[in-house]
């Protein structure tokens, strides 16, 4: 699965890379841009992984049954997921660095991908369990998906274009803000609804 | 109801026709806005609607609630297509383009996205109690998308025209004559707003009580059947 993941996110920056301009200030914003695209279709894939998982009866239903509480199975879920994600992301950062020359090894441009993945995989986590549920499984999840973390990923590209300008300064931290407060939101908005998500 | 808005309709109509005067910048094109402006402005109302009738929903597990929300969607998305074709056709003879990528017009397209997600779910699930559940959670989420189209007009850059009716405009920014039919088209709108959540939500609080009379009729067949 992982080595699946990484080759398609490859593919894709070899296909996007035509796109790149080599002026400095449109080559970070297009970077920025075509690396979230990577994530974004990596974490599709990653939260598809958990529907293929629960689709299996006993996978989903016997998780349902344990004697735990609902919250633990959610954060246990979310928390495979982010973990997975940032694995993925661990490769994809360097990789882009190399490959588009721009410096993305920062710790701004590290608490960017950590804030976004967050709500990322936590609202992925959640509309995976609800599509399993639903009749046209594969067609649900990438329509319930997508438009939910559309917003936390243009603001992840936008502070990430912002990070990498070497003379925006210490705004960065405002706009890192605006993201960790929307992938909270999400995170915490989603730990709650998975219980009635579930509830059957 | 239906003749108060008819009422509404035709004096907004008379009023952006006849009435108000051309703008002197934007020409003719401009009169779109006593359309645009109320529907871009009424569209923000259904996620704040969702939200709460879907939480009020999820506490409660009461029918009435979920048929709201789903009205309101409904609603939701016909205003933010009405919303987002009426933009679209002032840009192109102003900003020259049919679409652009704008944070205002993002976030209302990512609206409208959350919005047919919702009514797909809905199509999809089987059960109603699951389907109400599922609807409830995406209408919930989409809301705080909602609250990011708030923040992107607020935050980020934009190219929309600058307020000049509500709150945050600047005094006498507008002629009297046009300030009047901006009024009028908003109270005919809403009023059309209001009456159509109205109606959806009777035809959805109807068909519900219908089907629970079917499933009660079916495992009353078939304990005749069985007998």
């Amino acid at each position: 699965m992982t080595v699946s993941i990484i080759v398609i996110v490859i593919a894709l920056l070899i296909v996007t890379n035509l796109a790149i301009p080599n002026s400095a200030d449109t080559m970070f914003a297009t970077s920025a841009t075509v690396i979230w695209l990577c994530i974004l279709i990596a974490s599709f894939l990653v939260v598809m992984r958990n529907l293929v998982i629960e689709y299996d009866p006993i996978g989903f239903h016997g998780l349902i049954i344990c004697p735990v509480p609902r919250d633990a199975i959610y954060l246990g879920k979310a928390l495979s997921n982010l973990i997975f994600l940032l694995a993925i992301e661990a490769i994809l950062f360097p990789l882009s660095s190399i490959l588009f020359n721009i410096p993305l090894l920062t710790l701004t441009v590290a608490v960017i991908t950590v804030s976004a993945t967050l709500g990322i995989a936590a609202a992925g986590t959640l509309f995976a369990a609800m599509s399993v549920n639903t009749k046209a499984r594969e067609i649900m999840l990438p329509v319930l998906f997508f438009p939910a973390v559309i917003p936390i990923a243009l603001t992840a590209i936008e502070t990430t274009q912002h990070a990498l300008q070497t003379n925006y300064g210490s705004a960065i931290w405002q706009d890192i803000g605006v993201l960790l407060t929307l992938s909270i939101a999400i995170t915490t908005t989603s730990a709650i609804l998975f219980t009635f998500a579930i509830d059957e | 109801m239906l003749i108060l808005i008819l009422i509404a309709m035709t004096a907004s109509l008379y009023l952006i026709f006849i009435v108000v005067p051309t703008d002197v910048n934007l020409g003719i094109s401009q009169r779109i806005f006593y359309i645009h402006v109320p529907l871009a402005v009424l569209s923000l109302i259904p996620p704040i609607l969702v939200f709460a009738t879907s939480m009020v929903y999820l506490v409660k597990r009461s029918p009435q609630w979920d048929a709201i929300a789903h009205s309101s969607v409904e609603v939701g998305l016909l205003f933010t297509t009405l919303a987002l074709i009426t933009g679209s056709i002032w840009a192109r003879p102003t900003w020259g383009v049919w679409w652009t990528w704008d944070p205002v017009l993002t976030t209302f397209l990512i609206l409208w996205l959350v919005y047919l997600g919702y009514l797909l779910i809905r199509s999809y699930s089987t059960d109603p109690d699951r389907r109400a559940r599922f609807s409830a959670i995406v209408g919930i989420l989409g809301s705080i998308n909602a609250l990011a189209v708030y923040l992107a007009s607020e935050l980020w850059r934009t190219i929309h025209p600058d307020k000049v009716i509500g709150p945050t405009a600047q005094e006498n920014a507008l002629d009297p004559s046009i300030q009047l039919g901006i009024l009028v088209s908003f109270i005919a709108i809403l009023l059309l707003f209001v009456y159509t959540i109205i109606f959806r939500t009777k035809l959805h609080t109807a068909t519900d009580q219908i089907g629970s009379i079917q499933t009660q009729l079916d495992d009353l067949v078939h304990s005749i059947v069985r007998k």
